[in-house]
């Protein structure tokens, strides 16, 4: 049995280019050890002898689908957790859930959409919908609300929908809200409450696909954090546009703590909050 | 304090102590641009609160400096003028309007975090769009909320509903002190540097900070610098900003000003350049501490 080893230039760019297709997702030479840790946990489960084998049964569309949606699902697994970036946390919580929250219930339509885009297993999502649990109190049945937590990896959206987290997931949680919105299972995890998990809608969609997109038109706020890193300039472009699209005029777009759309898209005016930034819709030049 | 709440602030005015001891003559050296160290020295020198705090803070870890400072002359040569001058009126500032035992008001540790941080970024600020006088920008960024702190001090339990309501409603705080009070700090602010004899300056500042558009059309720029400052300082989480409102910078009327001066700010990335004003974290709270000990 040949011992394991890495990928060669051509497999990696294989791969990668497969990835990217599908993705939109591009590893760089600065990632591409992650691709290799990756892939060499796939040829163990698959007992595979080596990559070249394991790229032919990706290429050969008996097996494609299958093997690629194995190897998507490993690659887009992101790190995420409960209440994750505290000052974006507060932002949403004290300027823009009560900000929208007033707008809509001004016009008696107490309708609130949102779009976690990139959501992987839920945590953000749910974070939301605590938000605004916390936000309406006992007013929350009386709104309309959906979270739509999307991603690409069906293991993950399965997770979403499960609503079951290790404690790790929470570490950042207050206690308070792990009381109020938890339920401890037998084997030491958290579950999330009906009332939270009612909220959130798990959906397969991919970001670079601007026709799946379409159904998360009219949203008053997108969480798309952490997600645009992974994506090739190109690709970000048409995920800004999509979220300009699907943006209400008057909504908030939040990146990650450390994102900038600047550079890459100008349709968006930027928003400070303490130690946070979201960005708003500038309206269309005529 | 009797009256009607209007009467009431208006005797705020007549009720401003009055310039203490030595500040008088460093403020009319702080007009004069060309002052000699030996004449200001020998200013403060003649206050013996003051000559205290010009050593200690001429000798504190900030400064590093390599040896011992033993006379205040030596502290204004090695630190500058305008610095050591700044420094020293806002820490008697803060001790004229430091509250007594026993009694109720706002953090004093928060406000003076805000103010330093405050008066560091006018300066850099100062500095990045070339606008001057500098060194009357970090003062009048020390001073700028003054307002606040006197406010709180004579109006205590309606300035405690002021605060109360900004946090409830998540405005502004200006906008509460107008419905709360129909006053707003910045014209509190303006009042004592005026009894003061402060530079028309920095009365100017200390007024019109939350109304960039009122100041004269001479010194809006530098009132505009001093306007951004205080929002970098309030979003970056300095002490007490005031509130926790968002703000689009772009469309403040402090960004326009200073744009108009500098056009190519246009294309600036504002998020990085807040982000980066990070680098000034040490000497802000190292500033703040130095005037905690007083």
């Amino acid at each position: 049995m040949q011992p394991d080893r890495h990928l060669t230039d051509a497999e990696f760019i294989a791969l990668r280019d497969f990835i990217y297709s599908k993705t939109g997702i591009f590893y760089t030479e600065r990632n591409r050890f992650l691709l290799d840790a990756r892939v060499r946990e796939i040829l163990h489960q698959n007992g595979c002898k080596d990559p070249a084998s394991y790229i032919k049964s990706l290429l050969d569309p008996k097996t494609s689908a299958l093997e690629g949606s194995r190897l998507i699902n490993k690659v887009t697994i992101t790190e995420t957790s409960f209440f994750r970036d505290p000052p974006q946390i507060t932002a949403l919580a004290k300027n823009v859930i009560p900000e929208l929250a007033k707008r809509r219930g001004q016009f008696g339509s107490r309708l609130l959409r949102i779009w976690s885009a990139g959501s992987s297993s839920g945590e953000e999502a749910y974070t939301v919908a605590i938000l605004l649990a916390e936000h309406f109190k006992e007013q929350l049945t009386a709104w309309n609300i959906t979270i739509f937590a999307t991603d690409i990896n069906e293991d993950a959206l399965q997770a979403c929908r499960t609503g079951v987290y290790k404690p790790y997931a929470l570490r950042n949680a207050p206690h308070e809200i792990k009381e109020r919105y938890f339920r401890a299972t037998s084997d030491g995890a958290f579950a999330v409450c009906d009332e939270i998990k009612g909220l959130v809608v798990a959906e397969k969609a991919s970001l670079t696909d601007p026709v799946a997109c379409k159904k998360y038109s009219g949203v008053d706020l997108i969480l798309l954090r952490n997600v645009l890193i992974y994506f090739t300039t190109d690709a970000k472009t048409a995920v800004l546009q999509s979220c300009y699209e699907n943006l209400r005029d008057d909504g908030y777009l939040f990146l990650g703590q450390s994102e900038a759309v600047f550079g890459i898209n100008h349709s968006f005016k930027l928003v400070t909050f303490v130690n946070t930034f979201a960005y708003k819709k500038l309206p269309p030049v005529h | 304090m009797t009256g009607t709440l209007r009467q009431r602030i208006e005797a705020i005015r007549r009720y401003l102590p009055p310039v203490p001891g030595v500040f008088a003559e460093l403020v009319q050296l702080l007009h004069n641009d060309n002052v000699d160290t030996r004449v200001l020295s020998r200013v403060i020198a003649r206050d013996p609160a003051m000559s205290i705090n010009v050593l200690r803070i001429a000798n504190s870890a900030f400064y590093g400096l390599p040896n011992k400072v033993k006379t205040v002359e030596h502290a204004v040569t090695m630190l500058g003028l305008k610095e050591i001058t700044g420094l020293c009126m806002a820490c008697e500032t803060g001790r004229i309007f430091k509250p007594r035992p026993g009694e109720k008001h706002v953090n004093l540790h928060a406000f003076w975090l805000h103010s330093v941080a405050t008066a560091v970024f006018s300066r850099l600020f100062s500095n990045q769009f070339r606008v001057e006088p500098q060194d009357q920008a970090y003062l009048a960024g020390l001073l700028h909320d003054i307002g606040q702190l006197i406010l709180d001090r004579f109006l205590h339990a309606e300035y405690e509903q002021v605060v109360k309501l900004t946090y409830d409603e998540n405005i502004p705080l200006v906008d509460a002190e107008i419905r709360v009070l129909g006053e707003s700090h910045g014209t509190i602010s303006g009042w004592l540097m005026d009894k003061w004899h402060l530079p028309p300056l920095l009365s100017e500042i200390g007024s019109c900070h939350h109304a960039v558009g009122a100041a004269s059309a001479e010194n809006r720029l530098i009132v505009a610098v001093v306007s951004l400052a205080d929002q970098a300082a309030r979003l970056k989480g300095f002490g007490f900003g005031g509130d926790e409102t968002g703000v689009i910078l772009e469309e403040t009327e402090a960004f326009k000003v200073i744009q108009q001066w500098q056009p190519e700010l246009r294309e600036l990335d504002i998020a990085r350049f807040i982000m980066d004003l990070d680098r000034a974290d040490f000497d802000i709270t190292s500033i703040e501490e130095m005037m905690d000990a007083t």
